[in-house]
């Protein structure tokens, strides 16, 4: 059959628009989020494509399914093998798929001028996984569902597969379906492997189970029992690979650190981010000073945007769109405790009451200016920050350290902050 | 009639508009997001309104099952069983769904009757225009259109019935005239012309 | 007088006319429709059995008219048809889809599941009753499709292709059936196989490109071939050719 005939006969041509029109929402509504390193620009145009085309690509496969069921493909003695019929009839839809798939990243590159690197390859082929698993689902489901059933029951069932598990617990479910939005990436983060093998392993097993459902219509026990229990058993398995993870796949990122020296303190950040290296030295530097006279802390050998310990080592962000008033807020906020301790019974009225004052205090000695502070922690804070600030050098350390040692502890009250 | 209730897979049918009925009496709110066109954000669509058209596609496949050709030249009045089967389960799901919003307990459960209702119509008009295989292919082009449209703050346009809540009652009202436009188009004879029974 | 057609006009939706003022009358007895390929045979069929209504004019059988309401199921009961696709009823035996065939044409569930027996017994598919439909030959369907004609009392029986995937065994059995029942009902045939047509039928029509060409007894038919010993395929050329 010639190629243009042969692509005009598959629904995937005509279901095309609706797939480009769908993508585009969730890639652009999340574009704004998405920040400057491609583990996340992959993760953003993987899990868009997945989510928009993948259900679409799935109901389409069960119309081509029905076509050749009706068409008698099946019981005609043909030379081609099942997977080479399957492979032919799918090659449209797939060929749809990836073309969204390209979009998504041409897109998404568009928003990632100058930043090294590119996609994420093992990222991008778990996707192409899960989105050609689901297409075989398709496929095999239209060999058995009449199509006023498959087609609404592929569409409806795969997109509440992708879009319903990020509100469901438990957490570990979100991360077996391939749809990672919001799941990774920031500059400092890495996508957890394990989540990329259990999707993989849960895919894989989708697949195997819709081609033994494709190969062969008849019935026997140990084909069905094949087709059941080959996705049990990558489910379980799946789950088991990521049964410790969180609601997000990002794990700490580990090397890629770019290092100056400035007025003695190492600054690091993300190699992303080398050409901001020597304007982020020179804020952190002197803020650094400012922060460790105020607060009476030991001056620090080193800032990163890496790991850091908060004594010797201090966390910075110098992200793609911060100002040096976010890069001195960051650094502030990376030196104080990065959630409330867990005291029994009493939940945590220290933290609750002395969190932000702390925070706007000390960002305002850091030389944070007063606007973006009361932008950022409201003009309560200011206000009692305000109050403080009138105290003396000695008396507004000793209000610092003890309402820093209440943030950390359970039976050490606030001072000098009245409870809103 | 037994026969009959066979042939056109009642049971499956009504099983399919029972589940729907549980699911969205227990979890009927749960959003599942979606992309929108008004929105830059993805919107989160209660389940209690697409669940209907799954309980749709069952109800469709039932109400299109058998032998077309021999039930139309038939005495028996085949187009009538169908339309009164369509015209059961929806009338269920709204008493059903009805309760669960009158209650109280379920919020959606009525909006969820009613979707079922305008999507078995326009199920029933795609049928006549597009052959049974095409049947749900219409209430599912509709459904995704309107959620991907997504409802705009603060107003409803009455074509975009399957997103709004259950005491909307221009939306039942489309649902409902959507319903009996079907029915009418079910009982008609069709395509070239063929004789009711 | 079994089926009439008067002044009938019909085409599909989406094609040209079929049949554009047609007046014909089905001969009484056994009866071949012939034609070739797209000439309207089962449209013709489709016709009489009510399946389609025509766009102008009328078909009627004993004074009832299938386009008039308060006679279509009157009309239905004494017209018996089987199309030319028998697909299996998913989830039916071979005994629950010829009795629901008989169900649908009026009669009652129980008498429906009582004749269907004899139905199979006719076209040799008792042993097959309990069997589910759709694991049937192609062969086998047919034998079902006939059987659900044969269920109830219909008085014109409307076979369109009943030969078609039959094992000669089975032709020949088809043969008898057609002979048994011709004696007090009439049965109209379309096929493509005119081997021993002029033992079996009384009359033949052949139509073409909706026009009937003949209609009359069969020894008339075979009065149009101008060979030796006259045959069939050479008085059906002739016709379906126009060189009467």
């Amino acid at each position: 059959m010639p190629l243009t005939r042969w692509l005009r006969s598959s629904a995937a041509l005509y279901a095309l628009p609706l797939m480009g029109v769908y993508l585009m929402f969730p890639l652009t509504g999340e574009l704004p989020n998405l920040d400057d390193n491609w583990p996340g620009a992959t993760v953003l145009a993987t899990a868009a494509t997945v989510m928009a085309v993948t259900p679409v690509c799935a109901a389409v496969a069960a119309w081509e399914g029905t076509r050749l069921r009706q068409g008698g493909v099946f019981r005609a003695t043909g030379v081609r093998s099942p997977i080479t019929v399957l492979a032919w009839s799918a090659a449209p839809v797939a060929g749809a798929a990836v073309l969204g798939m390209v979009t998504a990243f041409a897109v998404v590159t568009a928003e990632m001028p100058g930043v090294p690197g590119g996609p994420d390859l093992l990222i991008l082929a778990t996707a192409l996984l899960v989105m050609a698993a689901w297409t075989m689902a398709g496929m095999a489901a239209g060999r058995y569902l009449p199509p006023a059933v498959g087609i609404p029951l592929l569409l409806v069932g795969t997109w509440l597969w992708f879009a319903y598990p990020s509100a469901l617990e438990p957490l570990w479910l979100r991360h077996l379906t391939g749809m990672n939005l919001a799941a990774c990436c920031a500059t400092g983060e890495v996508f957890d492997r394990r989540a990329l093998a259990a999707q993989s392993l849960l895919a894989v097993s989708i697949a195997v189970a819709a081609y033994l459902g494709w190969a062969s219509a008849r019935r026997s026990a140990t084909r069905t029992g094949a087709i059941v229990l080959v996705p049990a058993l990558g489910l379980g398995l799946a789950a088991f690979t990521v049964r410790d993870l969180g609601p997000e796949a990002g794990r700490p990122r580990a090397g890629g650190l770019v290092c100056t020296v400035r007025q003695g303190i190492e600054v690091c950040v993300w190699r992303e981010r080398r050409s901001r290296l020597a304007a982020t030295a020179a804020i952190v530097a002197p803020a650094a000073k400012r922060i460790s006279v105020a607060g009476g802390v030991a001056m620090p050998r080193r800032i990163t945007e890496g790991a850091a310990d908060g004594a010797g080592t201090w966390n910075v962000v110098a992200g793609r769109d911060s100002t040096s008033d976010d890069i001195v807020f960051s650094l502030v906020t990376g030196l104080l405790p990065a959630g409330p301790p867990r005291c029994a019974g009493t939940g945590s009225p220290a933290w609750d009451i002395a969190y932000v004052p702390v925070t706007v205090w000390l960002a305002e000695r850091a030389g944070v200016s007063k606007n973006v502070l009361a932008t950022k922690a409201g003009p309560e804070a200011v206000a009692v920050v305000k109050g403080v600030l009138a105290l003396p050098q000695a008396q507004q350390r000793r209000w610092f350290r003890h309402n820093l040692a209440a943030l950390r502890r359970c039976d050490l009250s606030p001072v000098g902050i009245p409870a809103s | 009639m037994t026969l009959w209730l066979r042939v056109h897979h009642v049971r499956a049918a009504g099983l399919a508009a029972l589940v729907m009925l549980v699911v969205v009496g227990i979890a009927g709110e749960s959003r599942v997001p979606a992309p929108s066109l008004l929105r830059t954000a993805l919107v989160g669509t209660p389940i209690a309104l697409v669940l209907p058209l799954l309980a749709c596609a069952f109800l469709s496949r039932s109400l299109t099952a058998g032998p077309t050709a021999l039930e139309a030249v038939g005495t028996r009045p085949a187009r009538s069983y169908t339309a009164a089967l369509a015209v059961a389960v929806c009338a269920v799901a709204v008493l059903v769904g009805g309760l669960l919003t009158w209650s109280g307990y379920q919020p959606l459960g009525f909006a969820a009757a009613r979707n079922l209702t305008g999507l078995s119509g326009l199920a029933m008009l795609g049928t006549r225009w597009g052959g049974h295989d095409a049947a749900t292919v219409l209430p599912t082009a509709y459904l995704f259109l309107t959620v991907l449209v997504g409802l705009p703050e603060g107003r409803e346009p009455p074509w975009l019935w399957p997103l709004t809540e259950s005491g909307d009652v221009p939306s039942a009202a489309v649902a409902g005239a959507l319903f009996a436009l079907g029915l009418l188009v079910c009982l008609r004879p069709g395509g070239h012309r063929t004789a009711a029974p | 007088m079994p089926v009439s057609f008067v002044s009938c006009d019909f085409g599909y939706r989406r094609g040209s006319p079929v049949f554009h003022g047609l007046d014909f009358v089905f001969p009484p007895g056994r009866t071949v429709l012939l034609g070739p390929n797209g000439a309207g045979k089962s449209t013709l069929l489709g016709l009489a059995a009510s399946l389609f209504l025509p766009t102008a004019g009328s078909v009627s059988y004993r004074g009832l008219d299938p386009s008039r309401r308060r006679d279509r199921s009157g009309y239905r009961r004494l017209v018996g048809w089987m199309p030319q696709n028998i697909a299996p009823i998913p989830g039916l035996t071979v005994r629950e889809q010829v009795s629901y065939a008989g169900w649908l044409k009026g009669l009652s569930r129980r008498e429906a599941w009582r004749r269907a027996p004899a139905a199979l017994e006719a076209v040799e598919l008792s042993p097959l009753g309990d069997r589910r439909c759709s694991l049937l030959s192609g062969g086998q369907l047919r034998r079902v499709g006939l059987a659900q004609t044969l269920v109830h009392d219909a008085e014109v029986i409307l076979l369109d292709e009943p030969t078609a995937g039959l094992d000669p065994r089975q032709r020949e059995r088809f043969r008898q059936i057609v002979l048994g029942v011709g004696e007090h009902r009439h049965i109209i045939v379309s096929t493509h196989q005119t081997e021993d047509l002029t033992d079996l039928y009384s009359s033949v029509v052949v139509l073409d490109k909706g026009t009937v060409r003949y209609s009359g007894p069969t020894s008339g038919f075979l009065a149009l071939s101008q060979r030796e010993r006259p045959s069939v395929e050479d008085a059906y050329a002739r016709l379906v050719t126009g060189e009467t």
